[in-house]
């Protein structure tokens, strides 16, 4: 069954047809790429995807269930969590204490005024898993609002992973960076995905990584589903070739 | 004092909390010499010029600004109106005095109660807005106590303020502790402020503090992360109701005497004003934010009724060169 399907999806804006009559399906364990020119609708599917707006019509299912017009802070307790095309982190707080806040939060802890050693230590472990898992032990001291562009965007990977989603959306998560840090950020998304197994949607500009990571491609044009496919069968399509060149000339 | 509390900041901005050892021996020994300067106190304040009263004083406006900056420094909700819970505490500990017990442990109990659980009820509603309308309504709030009390003249005293109630000795057992010593007195009211002090800080190094300081740098965050933040900041507004409720509670024993003006918004504004002095986002700032405030009060209203334009000039100087407040601007230059 589908982690997320999306069933003749329309969202309209006054008079504007932001999107219109989107269909798609991301199985579970799925690395699904969004691309589409610029006013595509990307962002809109997805905000909508992540409940910051219901659709106009059409139906929205997470795991088998509607999640229409549930918003952001209910569906990361269904296992769904987003990043921000401008990155949200707690700039004046050190990495650490920016995981320390997410695990905290994700193990529901947040109304603790005291914790046991034991679960101290539980938080403890967590977080250093997580600082392994990203490599920000080194930078675990800094305040993230110190670190480059970067590496603020794996911190705040970092954080939507300590609550173990299922789905994790990112929103253009190499935008702004260099070839190193697209590079290093291609890699640990292709690990998330590989050795976690964790379902990711992810909207990107940069054609390389999409290609180098993706399972699938969604090719979104002037709010319509353009083409579904492989990256090959993507590649190969005519209609994307003719919405990229037009969308360049 | 300042020189010697210059790591806080660390503790809940920076990563020491989150280091190897448990230990922060500049933290530690800040701590050991403020305790041992509070604990000795009645004996060195004359020396310097002051007074044990003087002392008190300082202690029951730090315990209501640690608890304030709780919420101001640390969660960032700016509260124009604490000093209605102040008041309230002030006022239940009088009444009770005056017309139901004898038993100033029982009077400090009701009036902690009574000013705590009107932040607690009343907190929901302040929580609805942010920022400017965060405070309007806090104002709004603290004012409507304020008017009753100036109002209710059979009950309180109208705007003379409440009179003919005292504090009496505390018995344990065979053990009796004689309040009307300004020493004891003193030494009871530091009782209770290493409390505020011991609950702040617990609270601060917890998951529920972690979650106060999250939703001051990143509210959005926050929320993305599935948390009512709303919950949180009424948790953060409680607390530091309760800790001003205790703070007031203190201030009317320890002046025998309570008026409107305890309750009014202009020492609300005071209130904030400390913490702004003293360093907000600093866990003993508010107490140097009292220790000047008092002390300033004291020597410049013997000389003009006017002092508090001075403290009105203090804070404008201090916000323009020391916007973290002093304890702030020590902490930051010592750890570039």
């Amino acid at each position: 069954m589908s982690l997320l399907s999306l069933k003749n999806v329309t969202r309209r804006f006054g008079s504007l047809s932001a999107l219109s009559n989107i269909s798609m399906e991301v199985p579970q364990g799925e690395l699904r790429a969004v691309i589409g020119p610029n006013g595509a609708g990307k962002t809109t599917l997805f905000n909508l995807i992540s409940g910051f707006f219901p659709p106009s019509e059409g139906e929205l299912l997470f795991d088998g269930q509607s999640v229409k017009g549930v918003p952001p802070e209910k569906l990361v307790h269904r296992g769904m969590i987003r990043t921000f095309q401008i990155t949200e982190i707690f700039l004046d707080l050190s990495v650490y204490e920016n995981l320390e806040i997410a695990v905290e939060t994700a193990h529901g802890l947040n109304l603790r005024p005291w914790l046991s050693p034991a679960r101290r230590r539980q938080v403890r472990a967590h977080i250093d898993e997580l600082m392994q898992t990203l490599h920000l032990e080194d930078l675990a001291y800094r305040m993230a609002g110190e670190l480059a562009h970067g590496d603020q965007r794996v911190v705040e990977i970092a954080i939507a992973l300590a609550r173990e989603p299922r789905l994790l959306l990112l929103d253009e998560p190499t935008a702004g960076m260099g070839d190193e840090e697209t590079d290093r950020m291609t890699d640990l998304i292709r690990h998330l995905h590989q050795e976690r197994g964790i379902t990711m949607l992810f909207i990107e500009h940069d054609m390389s990584i999409i290609f180098n990571v993706a399972d699938r491609i969604t090719v979104l044009d002037n709010g319509h589903l353009l083409a579904e496919g492989t990256p090959a069968e993507i590649s190969a399509n005519a209609d994307v070739q003719a919405a990229y060149l037009g969308a360049a000339r | 004092m300042n020189a010697t509390t210059i790591q806080d900041k660390t503790s809940t901005l920076g990563g020491s909390r989150a280091g190897m050892s448990s230990v922060d021996l500049p933290r530690l020994a800040a701590a050991l010499v403020i305790w041992a300067l509070l604990l000795s106190a009645p004996f060195w304040l004359p020396l310097v010029g002051g007074y044990t009263v003087l002392g008190t004083r300082v202690l029951i406006f730090a315990l209501v600004t640690l608890g304030l900056n709780l919420l101001l420094g640390f969660t960032g909700g700016l509260s124009f109106g604490h000093a209605a819970y102040f008041g309230l505490g002030a006022y239940g500990t009088g009444l009770m005095l005056k017309f139901v017990t004898a038993s100033t442990p029982l009077a400090i109990l009701v009036g902690v109660l009574v000013g705590g659980l009107a932040a607690t009820l009343l907190g929901p509603i302040t929580v609805r807005r942010k920022g400017i309308y965060f405070a309007m309504i806090t104002i709004a709030i603290g004012q409507m106590f304020y008017f009753i009390a100036v109002r209710w003249n059979s009950l309180t005293g109208g705007e003379d303020g409440l009179t003919g109630f005292a504090r009496t000795n505390v018995h344990f057992g065979g053990w009796t502790l004689d309040l009307h010593n300004p020493t004891n007195f003193y030494y009871f009211t530091l009782f209770f402020f290493a409390i505020g002090c011991f609950v702040v800080w617990m609270v601060l190094r917890s998951p529920l503090g972690h979650t106060f300081v999250a939703i001051r740098e990143n509210p959005k965050r926050l929320r993305f992360l599935g948390l009512p933040i709303g919950v949180y900041i009424w948790i953060a507004f409680a607390i530091s109701g309760f800790v001003a409720a205790l703070a007031g509670s203190l201030y009317a024993l320890l002046n025998n005497f309570t008026s409107p003006e305890d309750m009014n918004w202009i020492l609300s504004g005071d209130f904030v004003i400390i913490c702004v002095l003293g360093g907000m986002r600093t866990f003993w700032g508010p107490l140097v934010g009292s220790v000047i405030y008092v002390v300033v009060q004291d020597y410049l209203s013997s000389i003009t009724v006017n002092w508090m334009s001075f403290i009105g000039a203090i804070f404008v100087l201090s916000v323009l060169f020391f916007p973290w407040g002093l304890l702030g601007f020590f902490q930051g230059r010592f750890k570039k």
